[in-house]
C-alpha cells in the first residue's frame, strides 16, 4: 500500500511520470472511500444476506408449499408474546450499541462502556428467552429428529401402536414395582412391614395407566381390527391423537373442524351395545366346560381374559376417554393426556417434523450469530472505547444490526404466520 | 489497527460517511421500531378477529418487517448517509438473495402440484386433507398422463 505522502506527490510528478523509462507509473487508489475493516465487514454482511435469504427463503417456500396443513403456533408451543418480547429486546440492544458508538465518537469513554454493557446484557436476555423457549419445546417432545422427537406425521395404525407401546411401558413399570414390593409376601405382611402405602400408590398408578391403555390405544386397535366402517376407524385414530395431544384445529374453536366431536356422538351411541355384547360373550365363555387338553384350556382362559379386558376397555372408554376433559390452557388450548398425566406419548402433528427442522435451523443459526455478537461485546468491554476505537465499534454495531435485521423477519414468519 | 497514526487520518476522511444527525433521530427510529413491532404483534394475533383475511395479515406483517428493516439499514447502519459505495455491496447481494428464493419456488414450493394420489396418501397429513387437496390436482395429472401415451 502506498502512503499518503506518495499520494500527495502524485500531482507534482504527473507531468514527468514517464521519466523516459517508457512505462506508466501506477498508483494505488483505494477502491472504496472507507477503511478496510468496514469494507471487509460489509463484504461479510453481503454474504450473510445471501446466507439468511437462503434459509428464510427455503422456509417460506416450504411453509407455503406444504402438503396439507402447517402446524399452528400453539400446536408446537410457540408463544407469540415471547417472540415479540425478544424482538423488542433486540431493538433495544440495537439502539444501545448506536448510543455506545455516538458516545465513543465524542470520547465519552465511560458512557460508551455503559451502553456497550447494556447491549451485552440485552443480548444475554435474548438468548435466555430463546433457551426457555427451546426448553418448553424439548419438554414436550418436540425435537428436530428421532429418537427424541415424539412427532408423528400421520394418524395411522403405526401411530396407535406407538401410543399403545408407550402406555404399556408405563403400566408395566408400576406393575413391576408392585411385584418388587411384594417380594413373595402377601398383602397383609406388606402392611405389617409398613410398605403397604407404597404398594397402594404403585397400584393406583398402575390402574390409572391401565385405564388409559385400555380406553385409548387398546380400544382403538380393537376397532381397527374389526371389519367396520373405514371412516369410523380413521376418526377413532384422530380422536386418540386428539386425546393425547389436542391440535387446535380438531377442537371446538372457530378454526376447529369438529371431527372429533362428531365422532364422539357416533361412538357414544354404540358403547352400551358393545358392553352388552361383550358381557354376553363372557357369560357364554364362563358357562363352557373346561376342555380336557391343556392347549384348549389355554385358549379358553385366553378368550376369557380377552373378553374381560374388552369390557374394561369399553367402560374405561366411557369414563376416562370421553368422560374426562383436561382443563383449558391459555389460548383456548385443551390439555391432552401428555400434559394432564405428564406423559411422553407420541404426538400426531402433521408436518411437525418439517416445522421442527426449519424452526430449529433458523432460530439456531440466528442464536449462533447472537452468541458471536456477545463474544465481540465482551472483547470490546475490555478495551478503552474512545474516538480511536469508533471504527471498530461501528463495525461490531453493523454486525449486530444485521442480527437484529434477521430477527425482524424471523419474528412474524415463525410466530405470527 | 486504529492505533496506527496513518489510519487516524483515514478516519477523519471517513467522517462524511457518518450521520450528520443527533441522538434524537436514533431514538425516534427506535420508538418507530417498537411501535411497528407492536403493530405486527397485534395484527398477527388479532388480525383475524378484526376481519382481515389470513393472507392480508401476512402481507401487512411482511410490509411492516420491510419497513423496520429499512429503518435499521438506513439509520442504524448509516447507509442513508454513506457514499455511493453502498450500492456496490448491497445491491448485488440483495439481487442474489431474491433470485435464490425465486429459484426455489418451482422445485420446492410447487412440489405438491404434481403429486399423484398415491403420493398424497403418503403425505404428512390426515386423509381428510388429502381428499380436499387431491381432487384439484388430479385432473391435470391424469390429463398429462394420457397425453404422454
Amino acid at each position: 500500500m502506498m502512503s499518503e505522502h506518495d499520494n500527495n506527490d502524485l500531482h507534482d510528478e504527473h507531468d514527468s511520470a514517464d521519466h523516459g523509462h517508457g512505462s506508466v507509473e501506477l498508483v494505488y487508489q483505494e477502491a472504496l472511500p472507507i477503511n478496510n475493516g468496514k469494507v471487509c465487514l460489509w463484504l461479510f454482511l453481503s454474504t450473510e444476506i445471501m446466507f439468511f435469504a437462503a434459509l428464510i427463503g427455503t422456509y417460506i417456500v416450504l411453509r407455503f408449499g406444504v402438503a396439507g396443513i402447517w402446524p399452528a403456533p400453539h400446536d408446537v408451543h410457540v408463544v407469540e408474546f415471547w417472540g415479540a418480547l425478544n424482538t423488542f429486546v433486540l431493538i433495544c440492544s440495537s439502539i444501545s450499541i448506536v448510543l455506545a458508538l455516538e458516545e465513543a465518537k465524542v470520547n465519552e469513554v465511560k458512557k460508551a462502556w455503559s451502553w456497550m454493557a447494556v447491549t451485552l446484557v440485552l443480548g444475554c436476555v435474548f438468548l435466555g428467552v430463546k433457551a426457555t423457549e427451546y426448553n418448553s419445546k424439548f419438554g414436550h417432545g418436540i425435537y428436530p429428529q428421532k429418537p427424541r422427537s415424539l412427532i408423528y406425521e400421520r394418524a395411522d395404525v403405526y401411530y396407535v401402536a406407538a401410543v399403545r407401546d408407550a402406555l404399556n411401558d408405563k403400566r408395566r413399570e408400576y406393575n413391576e414395582a408392585m411385584i418388587e414390593l411384594l417380594k413373595g409376601r402377601d398383602r397383609e405382611e406388606l402392611n405389617a412391614d409398613s410398605e403397604g402405602k407404597e404398594y397402594d400408590q404403585a397400584k393406583a398408578e398402575y390402574e390409572k395407566y391401565n385405564r388409559l391403555y385400555l380406553a385409548g390405544p387398546k380400544y382403538t386397535e380393537r376397532l381397527i381390527a374389526k371389519d367396520g366402517d373405514v371412516r369410523d376407524q380413521e376418526d377413532a385414530i384422530i380422536a386418540l391423537a386428539y386425546k393425547v395431544y389436542p391440535l387446535s384445529r380438531f377442537g371446538s374453536g372457530p378454526e376447529g373442524d369438529h371431527r372429533v366431536e362428531d365422532y364422539q356422538h357416533r361412538e357414544e351411541g354404540t358403547l352400551d351395545k358393545q358392553q352388552r355384547e361383550a358381557e354376553q360373550q363372557l357369560e357364554a365363555l364362563t358357562a363352557m366346560e373346561m376342555p380336557e387338553s391343556p392347549a384348549e384350556q389355554k385358549l379358553l382362559t385366553d378368550q376369557i381374559t380377552e373378553s374381560k379386558e374388552q369390557i374394561d376397555s369399553v367402560k374405561a372408554r366411557r369414563s376416562v376417554f370421553w368422560g374426562e376433559h383436561g382443563h383449558e390452557e391459555d389460548g383456548g388450548h385443551v390439555q391432552g393426556w401428555n400434559d394432564q398425566y405428564q406423559l411422553h406419548l407420541p404426538m400426531y402433528i402433521p408436518n411437525g417434523n418439517m416445522w421442527a427442522s426449519t424452526y430449529f435451523l433458523l432460530t439456531g443459526f440466528h442464536a449462533l450469530h447472537v452468541l458471536i455478537g456477545l463474544i465481540a461485546f465482551v472483547l470490546l468491554l475490555t478495551i478503552r472505547l474512545d474516538a480511536k476505537r469508533a471504527g471498530l465499534i461501528e463495525n461490531v454495531g453493523l454486525y449486530w444490526h444485521f442480527v437484529d435485521l434477521v430477527w425482524i423477519f424471523l419474528f412474524p414468519l415463525l410466530y405470527l404466520f | 489497527m486504529t492505533e496506527h497514526p496513518e489510519n487516524d487520518h483515514d478516519q477523519a476522511d471517513d467522517h462524511e460517511g457518518h450521520p450528520p444527525v443527533g441522538k434524537q433521530v436514533f431514538i425516534t427510529v427506535f420508538l418507530a421500531l417498537t411501535v411497528l413491532t407492536g403493530a405486527s404483534f397485534v395484527i398477527g394475533n388479532y388480525g383475524l378477529s378484526m376481519g382481515l383475511s389470513k393472507q392480508l395479515t401476512w402481507v401487512v406483517m411482511m410490509a411492516i418487517s420491510c419497513a423496520k428493516a429499512g429503518l435499521v439499514i438506513c439509520c442504524f447502519m448509516h447507509l442513508w448517509w454513506e457514499a455511493n459505495w453502498k450500492w456496490v455491496l448491497t445491491v448485488p447481494s440483495s439481487i442474489m438473495a431474491v433470485f435464490l428464493v425465486i429459484m426455489l419456488i418451482p422445485d420446492v414450493g410447487c412440489r405438491t402440484d404434481n403429486y399423484s394420489s398415491e403420493r398424497w396418501n403418503r403425505a404428512a397429513s390426515d386423509s381428510d386433507e388429502v381428499q380436499q387437496a387431491a381432487p384439484s390436482h388430479e385432473p391435470s395429472e391424469s390429463n398429462s398422463d394420457t397425453s404422454h401415451e
